[in-house]
């Protein structure tokens, strides 16, 4: 992690649930979805922001929806929420 | 003029040929005061759809329930997929009719289900919809909900594959082209949270989490889709709002889905080649759009940042009141800002007209020579 990456991080994941007993290993390769909130610094621009967001959620999985629900302008730094996917789904 | 005519493929800017353009965005779970709740959104964007030639908006605007109003020039794009149009990674292909497949949750109980399976019936009968046999998730979808720290309402859901193996399979063998999925929220009738949302206050505890359903669904198969959620119907309130009682009416909220569903833009790459197998030479992208309409305190989404690099007016709305704190200011987005939706209304027919709004204002100042 980046010295610029969040300050804060905290996290909760539904992953590790068992699955039914026959399951099969192609079965078992599940997504799992992760919410997470986390500190990013102000860019630029807002299409920097937008990118830095992204990029940033994309060190925990694949970004789902997120939103910057407050900004600090004193710290430069924006707050954001956001649900990311975790695995691989394969058809 | 036909709404959904191009002029070009790909424009760099909107021309004054091209249909007038306006994106309305109400972010769901915030605790917008207008659109925060059963499809209270809805008549803003009648009113809006008067004015523009096009109105893109998604379902958190357009979803009453059992109530719904189809609008033959607007486009009903789930979020996700809005979010990639803003950035202009996905144009939207406007289509006549939709087959559309139905999603249950293995968590819906049979007696739920069956009013579920009835609603999507009658759609057909009814209104003469598209609707694919039905697929049961292979495990229930365990939808979790959360209330961060912000006061938005999120949530995750413990069976992501399972809803995406039911989608495949819809789209595989019934050649589904739009998904509506019905999962079974938790029922909590006697939560504050949902005793504040039934009195119109506070944030919709449901609403995060049904996005994340559909935009999950949306962004591995780039197909329109939207949820419904099913409850145990609640007992009569007289107390109920008037903004939350569209979905105290009867026992499924999928009529609404369907019919948006049966008519929502398919997504076309910006590459120019179809997701979908159709034609994209009469899409829509982002640089078409002239105005967006947001809440004030609501800028901090990945769309809005994106239309805020393009030419589109972005008309920010101080009364409709939302738990986020995420200003135009602070994020350094311009914006014209009003206070209220009747006002918007107002920009934005003086700016289809080509009007300067200084020339609407009694105190128009005088031209100065150039510094």
């Amino acid at each position: 992690m980046t010295k610029d990456a969040m300050n804060r991080v905290d996290i909760s994941t539904n992953q590790g649930h068992p699955g039914p007993p026959d399951w099969t290993l192609a079965d078992a390769e599940t997504v799992s979805t992760l919410f997470l909130s986390l500190t990013v610094p102000l860019q630029r621009s807002p299409k920097d922001l937008r990118d830095r967001v992204e990029s940033m959620l994309r060190s925990h999985g694949e970004p789902l929806r997120w939103a910057i629900t407050s900004v600090d302008t004193a710290q430069q730094t924006v707050q954001v929420e956001a649900v990311v996917t975790q695995g691989r789904w394969t058809s | 003029m036909n709404p959904f005519a191009s002029s070009s493929l790909h424009p760099s800017t909107p021309s004054t040929t091209d249909p007038y353009t306006v994106v309305f965005i109400v972010p769901t779970g915030i605790g917008a005061a207008i659109g925060g709740y059963a499809g209270d959104a809805l008549p803003v964007a009648r009113a809006i759809a008067q004015i523009a030639d096009r109105l893109i908006t998604h379902p958190n605007v357009m979803n009453g329930a059992q109530l719904y109003w189809p609008m033959p020039n607007s486009l009903y794009v789930e979020g996700y997929g809005l979010d990639q149009f803003a950035a202009g990674h996905w144009g939207l292909q406007p289509v006549r009719q939709n087959r559309v497949g139905l999603v249950l949750d293995q968590g819906i109980e049979p007696d739920l289900r069956l009013r579920h399976v009835q609603a999507a019936d009658a759609a057909r009968a009814t209104l003469g919809l598209q609707i694919t046999d039905y697929m049961v998730t292979d495990q229930p979808l365990g939808v979790e909900l959360r209330t961060a720290a912000s006061g938005a309402t999120w949530g995750t859901i413990q069976n992501p594959g399972s809803l995406l193996r039911a989608v495949d399979r819809l789209m595989t063998t019934a050649r589904a082209e739009a998904i509506a999925v019905v999962a079974r929220f938790p029922d909590d009738a006697g939560s504050d949270a949902l005793q504040d949302y039934r009195h119109g206050q506070g944030v919709d505890p449901l609403a995060g989490a049904e996005a994340v359903i559909s935009h999950l669904v949306v962004r591995t198969f780039h197909i329109p889709c939207a949820h419904a959620p099913a409850l145990s119907p609640l007992p009569p309130d007289p107390e109920v709002s008037p903004r939350s009682a569209a979905e105290e009416l009867g026992y499924t909220f999928l009529p609404c889905v369907l019919v948006g569903l049966s008519r929502a833009p398919q997504f076309v790459t910006s590459q120019h080649a179809s997701l979908t197998g159709r034609s994209p030479t009469s899409a829509i992208w982002a640089n078409q759009v002239n105005a967006v309409v947001i809440p004030e305190t609501a800028c901090g989404g990945s769309a809005l940042l994106s239309f805020s690099q393009s030419q589109a007016e972005i008309i920010a709305v101080g009364n409709n009141t939302t738990a986020m704190k995420a200003s135009p200011d602070q994020l350094m987005i311009p914006v014209r800002r009003v206070q209220s939706y009747i006002e918007a209304l107002g920009v934005l027919v003086s700016h289809k007209a080509g009007i300067h709004l200084a020339a609407l204002d009694p105190h128009l100042s005088h031209l100065k020579p150039l510094a």
